[in-house]
């Protein structure tokens, strides 16, 4: 079973992973790509209590929840791929199991609480911590590029020897098509986000699965499922009390009375079976005497939680009283089919599922940072003087696991309009060096072009007459895709820019 | 680009060769392959200008070549040739925005039957490279053809210096297309906001790297150089559908006109001029067109050009 175990771990694993890869254009993929995010039930919570609406994006995660009742963490053990990253960066490194500290164990219960308290009072604060989201995040905003970036720079490399030019140009389209994105992405704060998963992984060096026995909200809500377990390890009365279990327990589930056993914490490994010298020990359904609830499971105090539940309010006020910068928000250009900002706020969990299927495209999104204040941190912005939202491309708003960009299809998203385009005078070209430039007409998606050329008699610097064409920004036209912005010529900041001015977002 | 390739490679016999020819050309007082080109202008054989009408887009390309002499004419046994077509944007064949895909596909054809060893596809786009490629419906056509269809990889934009240059002295320009041994330039004519028309002479901005915008800041000098410096060695100008407004990528499908016809000839110029007319546009208006003659890329009067013209109706 250890074995199972482990190749089961090893599926999931993969199947994360190809559905990561999978969010890439063309987005063929009949799995949902978002589905590790979709099977989460504390997402799901967290986001149906702040927005006050049932996403039915999530109905199948209350499967997992009503599996757990039963079967006990077993998400933590077989499935959850961010434990699978632990399991694999501790056999690797030769991990030692390692003590809990007791006053810690609580404390996962204490951020589920906490995260729950802000999504009550609408904020979601779920995205910092739940694992889905972090490594959803750190795969596709840190770790992805950089294995692109030595693969691109080993394929570019190669690409001078001339003899290899001809095989290499024959398998770059598969490669592109599958995991080689197109062109380098640079995100905003990969540094942080990987600091974060690189943070939870060196925190297994303290002990195995640090992060899942302390601090994991959704192994928590797990836990706090998994109270009536009909799948449990027992140990019959033939113990030697050798404490090999005890040793080997990478959740440290095991009491002293090794006959014992935190059914909250045991995610159902099968590591103690396996080991046993004296093969008393089992996981099964059978009830027996040894079956009670152990008293010691939820040790909870009534200090900590009143802790958490405060400091979750004060996180709420200060995510919601911080200073709203308005000059920044002329910089907070959303997705289309982006929700209402609060609804979309209360929605997204900065997964960024989207950014990453928008990097394989117009590499238009990037995650915010004060621009749409601190509640926003994080959320998907489109940040158009490095890329653009491609005219033609849907893909954002299909992979949203909350909603909080509604699905569009290709017509409606042509329509939708994001932002509009202001033209800086001083620094373009036909404006203040009356020459012809026209970057930005060539490059307008729109059938009719947001962006007219007009011809204009112009005294040049040499005091010579002549005709230039200058561009105008048509305002009933304009969608705001930014590729104007992008393409700009002229270095450094651009000469067109696109603000959220007459944005329109999804209203059911 | 024949001669000019087997200067670049390292064999010491054709180092010496190439140096023959240089130092010959040289004294003759013109550029060796401008001769060779010369020659081919001057054999009353062959048209300068072939332009075939009503016919599907496969019938009219093999027509056009037939007329000018046959595919043989420029492509030989065991050649390496690169087929350039517009695949700019991420618009579909109605659109009229990239080149007719039944038409890239018909030239990879012509090009195995002379006898290619290889037939290279490729363009830089402005949309992203997969959209583009699959819903110009080049990526398919033509890998059925037979060819390589790849993405300009940025490794192969290599910095160039054009000796001759006026505007452009250097650019990045892609490698796998000056190596070839053929380049067959395969645009489609279009509007364009600056240049007014986008024809043959544009279409080789999809050879370019670095900041291409830059290049519009005094874009007529720059790509006549740059046409100057790649002489494709054929131009077969798609105007199966022509996009006549909102160009260069254009939407409407109802500013696409149906004109069913493909224009082909050796010189650039000569095509462009000819193409421009379809617009309603005289040659000696575009400025683009007028500095490509003064280059020696091709007659622009086309009451001079030999020309054959055929209806397939």
């Amino acid at each position: 079973m250890k074995t199972l175990r482990r190749i089961t771990q090893i599926l999931f694993f993969l199947l994360f992973l190809y559905l990561f890869l999978a969010a890439s254009y063309p987005l063929t993929s009949r799995i949902p790509v978002d589905l590790f995010l979709r099977l989460n039930p504390l997402l799901a919570l967290s986001s149906i209590i702040s927005s006050r609406t049932f996403i039915n994006t999530f109905i199948w995660a209350f499967l997992l929840v009503l599996a757990t009742i039963p079967l006990g963490r077993f998400f933590c053990g077989w499935v959850c791929p961010l434990g699978t990253s632990l399991d694999l960066a501790s056999y690797t490194a030769k991990n030692k199991i390692g003590k809990s500290i007791k006053k810690l164990r609580p404390f996962k219960y204490y951020i589920l609480f906490f995260l729950l308290v802000g999504a009550l009072f609408s904020a979601q604060l779920i995205w910092f911590l739940d694992p889905i989201a972090i490594i959803t995040r750190s795969l596709a905003l840190s770790i992805f590029p950089i294995a692109t970036l030595f693969f691109s720079s080993i394929f570019s490399g190669l690409f001078h020897l001339v003899f290899l030019q001809d095989f290499l140009l024959k398998i770059q389209v598969l490669l592109y098509s599958t995991f080689l994105p197109e062109q380098l992405t640079f995100f905003r704060f990969s540094g942080w986000i990987l600091l974060i998963f690189v943070g939870i992984v060196a925190l297994d060096f303290v002990s195995r699965r640090f992060w899942c026995r302390n601090l994991c909200p959704l192994g928590a809500l797990y836990a706090l499922f998994s109270r009536y377990q009909i799948l449990k390890r027992r140990v019959s009365s033939d113990c030697t009390k050798c404490g090999q279990c005890q040793n080997i327990c990478k959740m440290d589930a095991i009491p002293d009375d090794f006959t014992k056993t935190n059914d909250l914490e045991c995610i159902l490994c099968w590591d103690c079976i396996k080991d046993c010298p004296e093969a008393v020990t089992s996981i099964d359904f059978k009830s027996r005497e040894s079956a009670e609830v152990p008293s010691y499971a939820l040790n909870l105090s009534r200090r900590g939680f009143l802790a958490s539940i405060f400091s979750g309010l004060l996180s709420v006020g200060i995510l919601k009283t911080a200073f709203p910068d308005k000059n920044l928000k002329g910089r907070l250009i959303r997705p289309p089919g982006a929700r209402p900002e609060p609804e979309f706020l209360d929605r997204c969990i900065r997964c960024h599922e989207c950014v990453r299927v928008c990097s394989t495209s117009g590499r238009f999104l990037q995650p915010a940072f004060l621009e749409g204040g601190l509640e926003a941190l994080w959320t998907p912005i489109g940040v158009a003087r490095y890329g653009y939202c491609e005219y033609n491309c849907i893909m954002c708003t299909q992979v949203c696991p909350t909603e909080a960009i509604h699905k569009l299809d290709e017509e409606t998203k042509k329509k939708t309009v994001i932002g509009i385009a202001f033209i800086d005078r001083d620094r373009c070209i036909p404006w203040y060096k009356n020459e012809n430039c026209i970057v930005c007409e060539e490059q307008c998606p729109v059938p009719d072009k947001a962006i007219e050329l007009r011809e204009e008699k112009v005294i040049h610097w040499d005091g010579s007459e002549r005709m230039v064409k200058r561009p105008y920004v048509i305002e009933n036209l304009c969608i705001g895709c930014g590729i104007c912005e992008t393409k700009c010529p002229v270095e450094g900041k651009s000469a067109i820019f696109i603000t959220p001015q007459n944005e329109q977002r999804w209203v059911d | 680009m024949k001669e000019k390739n087997k200067r670049d490679l390292i064999s010491r016999r054709d180092f010496i060769k190439g140096t023959a020819y240089t130092t010959f050309g040289l004294a003759l007082g013109i550029n060796s392959f401008d001769f060779v080109s010369a020659l081919a202008q001057e054999n009353p054989e062959f048209p300068e200008l072939a332009v075939v009408n009503d016919g599907s887009p496969a019938e009219l390309t093999r027509k056009v070549l037939d007329l000018l002499g046959g595919m043989k004419r420029f492509v030989s046994k065991g050649d390496v040739v690169v087929v350039k077509p517009n695949i700019g944007w991420d618009r579909n064949p109605e659109q009229a925005a990239n080149t007719n895909p039944e038409v890239v596909a018909e030239v990879i054809k012509l090009c195995f039957e002379s006898g290619a060893k290889k037939v290279k596809v490729f363009d830089r786009p402005c949309n992203t490279a997969s959209r583009c490629y699959n819903r110009s419906g080049i990526q398919k056509a033509a890998s059925d053809a037979g060819a390589e269809v790849s993405y300009v990889v940025d490794s192969g934009f290599v910095k160039t210096k054009l000796p001759e240059g006026v505007e452009l002295k250097f650019w990045w320009l892609y490698k796998p297309a000056l190596d070839a041994d053929v380049f067959i330039n395969v645009p489609i004519a279009k509007h364009h906001g600056l240049t007014r028309v986008t024809l043959g002479m544009k279409n080789l901005m999809g050879i370019m790297g670095g900041n291409r915008g830059q290049v519009h800041w005094n874009i007529e000098g720059k790509l006549a150089d740059l046409a100057y410096y790649v002489k494709p060695d054929l131009t077969i100008l798609d105007a199966v559908r022509m996009l006549v407004r909102n160009g260069p990528q254009g939407g409407n499908l109802k500013d696409v006109k149906k004109m069913d016809t493909i224009i082909a000839g050796e010189n650039i110029a000569t095509v462009d001029a000819y193409g421009a007319t379809l617009f309603g546009i005289k040659p000696s208006e575009l400025e683009l067109i007028k500095t490509g003659n003064k280059l020696g890329l091709g007659e622009i009067d086309l009451d001079k050009i030999r020309m054959k013209k055929l209806s397939l109706s």
